[in-house]
């Protein structure tokens, strides 16, 4: 043994007792109770969806017409829907769905919404007049009704859902950001930057975007249930995701007509979406208090 | 030949009230080297002057004159030479250390980034960067390289600050108010380092204070301004011995040290200044001459004076 470890050393590697990792950057959210507990149930539950074909032993599509609309068994513990499909493996792979359609669209409008929030905010005059007008319009429509719209121009895909979703949201975000810009370009710091000769890309990228980025976030993380939501209404309606692919939404859709006789298949859908909104909601109030720079001096190194 | 030469220098503010006038018809010269103090109490338009020079100032500014820096016309030159001569050639050191510095941009880089700028690695860049904070007087310069703007002391900020507009070698620096906010302490420490920056023959400097005692200790010439105009130039030393314009005399007295008395009245509103002297009001020897005529700068030797007296 004691040779191994010398030849190890040999080659400059140095057995130590556990691989230094450096906490402190993440010492506000480590910190932060309601965000670590939202993050780790999160993380279960996106877990969860990931690993659905290792959990549960149903194809999620499977029909058994025989054993349809069971109650809560210890072979469906969640019971069966009216085609017999397994309530379970449909809420797990399901939320797959949900989370993957989710984080695209809010990823999609994000990058929209900062990139013409910010050229609005930083350039101004016209082209900010232009855009601003551009964002008015599109907050002027009733988000579900301009989705809808969308969709029925688009068809009916995973794709277009996410497109009209992201459509839907990508104003708020650049008003937000726009607003932001505003703000931090008159800050001392940027006129220093450009007294130094920094460029405009490089003021952008490295003075403004990174101070005006935190609101944004917290909006986004806020999003991120309301999508979930957004997304789950319009496959409610029957719109954007086919009958194939397992999402809550539809499960609801198609549990209602039993819900006297099967509660457990509204129920359960139900639940998960608003235990996921909810933990999305606590989340980003957690980030707005870690990012809110008045919350408390960081907890880094020696002053 | 001046390295920098300003000539009939006018800013003015549209503003809802009407035109602001912050600085009337200013003219001064900066030779290689040699450093030009700029003094008036608040509102005298210092701050104008200096930030006119970079074009730093808001679009409702409206800047008339000419300001030659080696020939060329910073008022007038395209955006985009001036950005070349922005921090390589006349850098700023700004009022207010604690706004200038970015809250997310570790110390290190905020001074790295004048390295980067030029075309430097990344790595060569944060060692001159390092370079730069151990001569600016910064203890353990690596640590304090890795801290956050917010986690140094006011005086280190200032030093900070100033350290990233002299890190290219620029042949003129304009220092708006650098003992402004500081306790008596770091207030010292900081006419020190300015001190240490005054002994470097190639470098010019334009300080913009209401620091008597720092105008005294760094300048080579004095410029006082009041109402936005140069109301007296000279030499430093004797414009603080033996000043001849009431005003100066007046702000000389109000110093602590030679007796705290403070000058009566206020200065005229820009928005409507009077029709003669601006100082006529607040004036012990004023004459009938001073409301009617307004008077222009007299010339003798190195030594000019706004007044109908001398």
């Amino acid at each position: 043994m004691v040779k191994i470890m010398k030849s190890a050393n040999y080659f400059g590697w140095h057995p130590g007792p556990f691989p230094q990792i450096n906490w402190a950057p993440y010492h506000k959210i480590l910190t932060n109770r309601t965000v670590t507990v939202c993050l780790m149930i999160l993380g279960v539950m996106v877990m969860l969806s990931f690993l659905a074909p290792l959990i549960t032993p149903y194809d999620p599509n499977a029909i058994d017409l025989k054993s349809s609309l069971q109650s809560p068994s210890v072979d469906h513990p969640l019971g069966t829907d009216h085609l017999g499909r397994d309530v379970l493996s449909r809420l797990l792979y399901g939320a797959k769905t949900s989370f993957l359609i989710s984080l695209s669209v809010v990823v999609f409008a994000l990058s929209l919404g900062i990139i013409l929030g910010g050229a609005a905010g930083y350039f101004g005059g016209l082209a900010d007049e232009i855009l601003s007008r551009v964002i008015d319009i599109f907050l002027s429509f009733p988000g579900i009704i301009f989705a809808l719209a969308l969709i029925g121009a688009l068809g009916s895909s995973v794709l277009n859902l996410i497109i009209a979703l992201g459509l839907v949201h990508w104003a708020s975000y650049a008003r937000l950001m726009r607003g932001q810009v505003l703000s931090v370009k008159n800050n001392d710091y940027v006129s220093s930057a450009r007294v130094i000769g920094a460029s405009d890309r490089r003021i952008l990228i490295k003075h403004i975007l990174p101070n005006a980025l935190a609101p944004v976030i917290v909006l986004a993380t806020l999003d991120m249930g309301h999508v979930i939501l957004s997304a789950a209404a319009l496959s409610f309606l029957g719109l954007g995701i086919p009958p194939s692919v397992p999402e809550w939404g539809s499960m609801l859709n198609a549990g209602k007509e039993f819900m006297r006789t099967a509660p457990y298949l509204t129920i359960f859908p139900g639940l998960a979406l608003t235990i996921t909104v909810v933990l999305f909601s606590l989340l980003g109030d957690g980030f707005r208090e870690i990012l809110d720079p008045e919350s408390e001096v960081m907890g880094l190194g020696a002053a | 030949m001046a390295l920098l030469e300003v000539s009939h220098l006018d800013v003015g503010f549209n503003t809802q009230l009407g035109s602001v006038q912050a600085v009337n018809d200013v003219s001064f010269q900066i030779k290689k080297g040699e450093t030009l103090g700029l003094i008036g109490e608040s509102g005298s338009g210092k701050s104008v002057i200096g930030m006119s020079l970079l074009r730093l100032l808001p679009m409702n500014a409206c800047v008339k004159g000419e300001a030659f820096f080696e020939g060329k016309d910073l008022l007038t030159m395209k955006e985009k030479d001036l950005q070349k001569i922005r921090g390589e050639r006349i850098s700023f050191i700004p009022q207010n250390p604690t706004a200038s510095l970015n809250p997310l941009l570790k110390n290190g880089l905020q001074v790295s980034e004048v390295f980067e700028r030029k075309g430097h690695s990344k790595e060569n860049s944060w060692k001159s960067a390092l370079k730069v904070m151990e001569r600016l007087m910064i203890r353990d310069p690596g640590l304090s390289a890795k801290k956050y703007p917010h986690q140094l002391s006011g005086g280190m900020r200032q030093r900070l600050v100033a350290g990233i507009a002299l890190s290219l070698q620029p042949e003129l620096v304009i220092a708006d108010e650098p003992t402004k906010g500081l306790d008596s302490l770091t207030r010292g420490k900081t006419i020190e380092f300015f001190k240490h920056l005054e002994g470097d023959e190639d470098r010019a400097m334009l300080l913009i204070t209401h620091d008597l005692d720092l105008a005294y200790e760094i300048c080579d010439r004095l410029a006082v301004l009041y109402a936005g105009e140069i109301v007296e130039m000279g030499p430093a030393g004797e414009l603080m011995d033996l000043p001849s314009h009431p005003y100066t005399r007046g702000l000389i007295k109000s110093l602590p040290k030679n007796g705290l008395i403070p000058l009566e009245g206020r200065s005229p509103s820009l928005l409507e200044l009077p029709g003669g002297c601006y100082f006529g009001e607040r004036c012990c020897h004023h004459k009938k001459e001073c409301s009617c005529k307004h008077p222009q700068l007299k010339n003798s030797g190195a030594w000019q004076t706004r007044c109908h007296l001398n």
